[in-house]
């Protein structure tokens, strides 16, 4: 079903139609807007010469609307591209479309253009962001897509794709529309970790437009062996977690023991307050960074009599997980409960930094289960992912964002046939240690292959 | 003499400065020289506030806000951040305005004034930077507008704000204390104060004294005075408004108030029940600063400053201190003034220099370049050497100025070259011969009368001769009768 990049190179001249094709079959929801007169530049060179890449509808593509899957960004076509679609251009890549999204990425925000289906059982939801499920129907060989609360990694783990998620920095974040910006990174989902990494490589480096851009780019290459590598695993990233997805987590534990690496569970005591400094700092953020959008300069507006009743019913573009998120965050702000809340979060996710620091002294690398459960049923408040009002999928997830580290997540099994996900955290700047243990894993199962292999 | 501030009237100042020499905006690489410009031309997808971008940190506006932390002798914080100001207006195309918080990267500085009894040390509680918004033009009166426009070229634009401690005590010493800023501001070469919005003033004013008695006032915040005449006007009318309050027994309230020049008068704009909530938290998208290891650095390119300047122009060049004054206003004329000094006596190029030039300048609103050092010299040597009279100097200068062309041509186009020694010689012995009354009058011991008898000589020179030579040749002539 799926096919890594290798397949579409080999397509050459028909890799990009034959995208297009099987998009337009698609009833999955995966993509919002399609670029259907994309074709790889004749004489394109690099290492994505004529591979068709998609694109989350939060990342701006110069002359192709870019929604952000709100009703408040519709019909807005960036002037320019984001510094990743530059790239991704730059390397050959034909960007064949936009994928679908909960509204601005928000988790249990649906997308204003209906919801994703995951491609292995369409009864079920393909995750936050379609770009998992574009991968896993094999329309694209690898997507690109923000990752603030696992929008990434939770629809990989969903769809059984392998997602890589580097270091905080790692990628520019310039062009992207992201909702919280010190919690969001751009990260890479594929068939492989391998095929991850090769896309990550083209859109990694220095910014200069982003001053939260690494200086040096990003090495994914050379990271320690297995052999002898000393995994944790946070006794509270299993808490909640289903018992068959439990179970597929325990025989990937056995598959990094037989590989040569020792696994010791550990109590990570900062981990039950990392979602809750997640919802408030991402709140907190989202109330200033949706601001922009108030139908003066670009985007749709609602006309009425005066600039504040314009401004007024514009915003109630914003779907209501949007417009509560947006609610939160201002009352989180204001100065009679910035103190107790918003500066303890600050300084809470200071306190998980350190103790991610001091465990990465005693660890290579952590794992843990990348989401609880399997793909659940469609339907509920939101479309795309989990319907919880959280800012982050689980405090796995949301650990990741607040320290800023890397992260994959590589299919561990299959409940059924639905797969579930397993997720490989390193230190800050460690991403090469992750991409090798993910590669490690990866070529250690089958579960890429499933279910042609199994 | 000590100054009784008899309403106890508390001023402190709010200045926002534009700094326009910074090349580029304060967060993108649009141009900070947009004054010329039709509107909504110098603007791109980050200071439009267009989704997906970020901001990138002018750091020479980071370099100037130093400086002026230097000159104000302040303290530069080492570590410095930003936040964001959170509010919506049209103008404000982020809906929140990125600012400095509780780490301002300049405080505790001051500067010193002339006040209403002498030296006035003005206390700088803290100086911070901030981008500013666009700026909206409204068809009609603000209230009864049928529509606005924006224009996005100011917006971006990097800003120093400098809040003083209430040390003013009239409005005189506010207005001294905004000429004097704006003296130190061009001397740093930050800004352009010639542009429109170059500078501008809130001021907090609160009437302290009623009847003799302390009380405790009431801070009314007067905003956006944009020249140093209306501020001087503004604070006085509101001084006036809340002594007129008190008398009347009338209830004053904290409030913000906008200034109408055309009408002179402060008009109420919001009351403040509470304090506005801005929601600040910090910037995560600009990374905190570390500046301290810079500040050296600045200081070693620091330019000397109009105080300093003044204290060597009267020790070096021993010319008198309202001379100084007057010359170190403004740099350009400090320049001019040593450049000309350079080659003349100090003392004559002082007294040309502030008295003549800088009159006939401001008088047509002219720019110092419009006169060349060289010319000034020129025009002093001729006097020395009794060329030409003081009085056809001046006269020198102004046409220099009205019409251009070169010291010496206009001399001989005017005829100004002054009348020989031996017309002077004989017009004094015609002026005595005709004036026997004066003649009489300064003999019986009327000095003045010997004026009216060089007065009748310098007719008859038709004002080109040398007023003293005229005077020892009357003087002469008498001395043979």
């Amino acid at each position: 079903m799926t096919k890594d990049i290798a397949a579409f190179k080999a397509a050459g001249s028909k890799a990009a139609l034959d995208s297009l094709d099987k998009i337009k079959k698609d009833d999955l929801g995966t993509f919002i807007t399609v670029c259907s007169d994309a074709k790889a530049a004749d004489s394109a060179a690099g290492p994505l010469a004529g591979v068709p890449i998609a694109v989350s509808d939060n990342i701006s593509t110069k002359g192709v609307e870019t929604t952000c899957a709100s009703h408040i960004v519709k019909g807005y076509v960036p002037p320019f591209s984001g510094k990743a679609v530059d790239d991704l251009e730059k390397a050959g890549a034909v960007i064949i479309g936009k994928t679908n999204m909960n509204e601005f990425g928000l988790l249990g925000a649906a997308s204003a253009y209906g919801p994703i289906k995951n491609p292995r059982d369409k009864s079920k939801k393909g995750g936050p962001s379609a770009s998992a499920a574009a991968v896993a129907a094999g329309e694209v060989p690898a997507a690109v897509c923000s990752d603030a609360g696992g929008l990434l990694r939770v629809s990989a783990s969903f769809c059984g794709t392998a997602a890589f998620k580097p270091s905080y920095g790692a990628v520019s974040r310039f062009g992207l529309i992201y909702y919280t910006g010190s919690l969001d990174q751009i990260g890479v989902t594929a068939t492989t970790v391998s095929d991850a990494v090769t896309v990550l490589d083209v859109i990694s480096g220095n910014d200069n437009r982003d001053t939260t851009s690494l200086p040096e780019k990003m090495n994914y290459t050379g990271g320690k062996s297995l052999d002898g590598c000393k995994i944790g695993i946070p006794e509270e990233f299993l808490e909640d977690v289903s018992a068959d997805v439990l179970k597929t987590f325990e025989e990937a534990v056995a598959t990094f023991e037989k590989l040569g690496a020792k696994c010791m569970k550990f109590s990570l005591k900062t981990a039950k307050y990392m979602q809750s400094v997640h919802d408030i700092i991402a709140a907190g953020e989202s109330s200033a960074m949706l601001a922009k959008f108030d139908g003066t300069r670009f985007g749709p507006r609602v006309e009425a009599d005066n600039w504040h009743e314009m401004i007024s019913k514009t915003r109630g573009l914003f779907g209501p997980v949007a417009q509560r998120r947006i609610m939160t965050g201002i009352h989180l702000l204001m100065a009679g409960q910035y103190n107790d809340y918003y500066m303890k979060s600050m300084q809470t996710r200071t306190l998980i930094i350190d103790e991610f620091e001091s465990v990465f002294k005693e660890y290579d690398l952590l794992i843990s289960p990348t989401a609880k459960t399997v793909a659940p049923d469609l339907g509920g408040a939101c479309g795309g992912g989990c319907d919880l009002e959280l800012s982050s999928y689980s405090a796995a997830i949301a650990g990741v964002d607040l320290a800023g580290l890397p992260a994959a997540s590589v299919p561990c099994g299959f409940i059924g046939n639905l797969p579930a996900g397993l997720q490989i955290i390193g230190g800050y700047l460690k991403d090469a240690d992750v991409v090798a243990a993910a590669e490690a894993f990866e070529n250690a199962t089958d579960f890429v292959k499933f279910p042609e292999a199994v | 003499m000590v100054y009784e501030n008899p309403d106890g009237v508390m001023i402190g100042l709010e200045v926002h400065v534009q700094l326009n020499n910074a090349n580029t905006k304060m967060f993108c690489s649009c141009t900070s020289d947009y004054t010329d410009s039709e509107a909504n031309t110098c603007l791109c997808a980050g200071c439009l506030a267009l989704p997906g971008t970020t901001p990138v940190l002018n750091e020479k506006s980071v370099e100037y806000a130093i400086r002026i932390g230097l000159a104000l002798n302040a303290e530069i914080e080492n570590e410095t951040d930003f936040f964001m100001k959170s509010y919506f207006y049209p103008d404000l195309g982020n809906g929140y305005q990125v600012t400095q918080f509780d780490r301002p990267i300049v405080k505790n500085g001051h500067i010193l004034i002339e006040g209403e009894d002498g030296e006035l040390k003005v206390r700088i509680n803290r100086a911070h930077m901030e981008d500013d918004p666009g700026k909206m033009a409204h068809f009609g009166s603000i209230e009864k507008s049928t529509g606005s426009i924006i224009d996005f070229n100011r917006s971006g634009m990097p800003l120093v704000e400098i809040v003083t401690a209430p040390d003013m005590r009239s409005a005189k010493e506010a207005r001294r204390f905004l000429d004097k800023l704006r003296s130190i501001l061009e001397y740093l070469d930050v800004f352009d104060g010639s542009r429109e919005g170059a500078m501008k003033a809130d001021a907090n004013i609160s009437v302290n004294v009623f009847n003799g008695k302390r009380i405790e006032g009431t801070r009314v915040e007067v905003k956006n005075i944009s020249s140093h005449k209306a501020v001087e006007k503004a604070i006085n009318y509101e001084i006036m408004r809340q002594k007129d309050f008190l008398r009347k027994n009338k209830p004053l309230v904290q409030e913000t108030r906008h200034y109408d020049e055309d009408r002179n008068v402060t008009i109420s704009l919001r009351v403040k029940e509470t304090a506005d909530d801005y929601r600040y938290f910090p910037d995560f998208d600009l990374v905190p600063m570390i500046v301290g290891d810079r500040v050296e650095g600045i200081r070693a390119t620091m330019p000397e400053l109009p105080d300093a300047k003044r204290e060597r122009f009267v020790a070096q060049y021993g010319i008198s201190d309202a001379h100084a004054k007057s010359l170190v206003t403004e740099r350009a004329f400090a320049d001019l003034f040593e450049s000309v000094a350079a080659k003349v006596d100090p003392k004559s190029a002082a007294s040309w220099v502030a008295d003549v030039v800088k009159g006939e300048l401001n008088y047509r609103d002219m720019p110092i370049t419009a006169i060349s050092a060289d010319d000034v010299v020129t025009v002093i040597e001729m006097v020395t050497k009794k060329e030409i009279s003081e009085e056809s100097g001046v006269t020198v200068i102004r046409t220099l100025l009205d019409d251009g062309g070169k010291p010496s041509d206009i001399v001989k186009a005017k005829g100004l070259a002054m009348v020989a020694d031996d017309f002077i010689e004989t017009a004094a012995k015609e002026a005595i011969a005709e004036s026997p009354d004066a003649v009489a009058d300064y003999k019986a011991g009327t000095e003045k009368a010997l004026n009216f008898i060089v007065g009748k000589v310098m007719q008859k020179a038709k004002g080109k001769a040398d007023a003293r030579l005229a005077r020892e040749m009357v003087l002469q002539e008498l001395e043979k009768l």
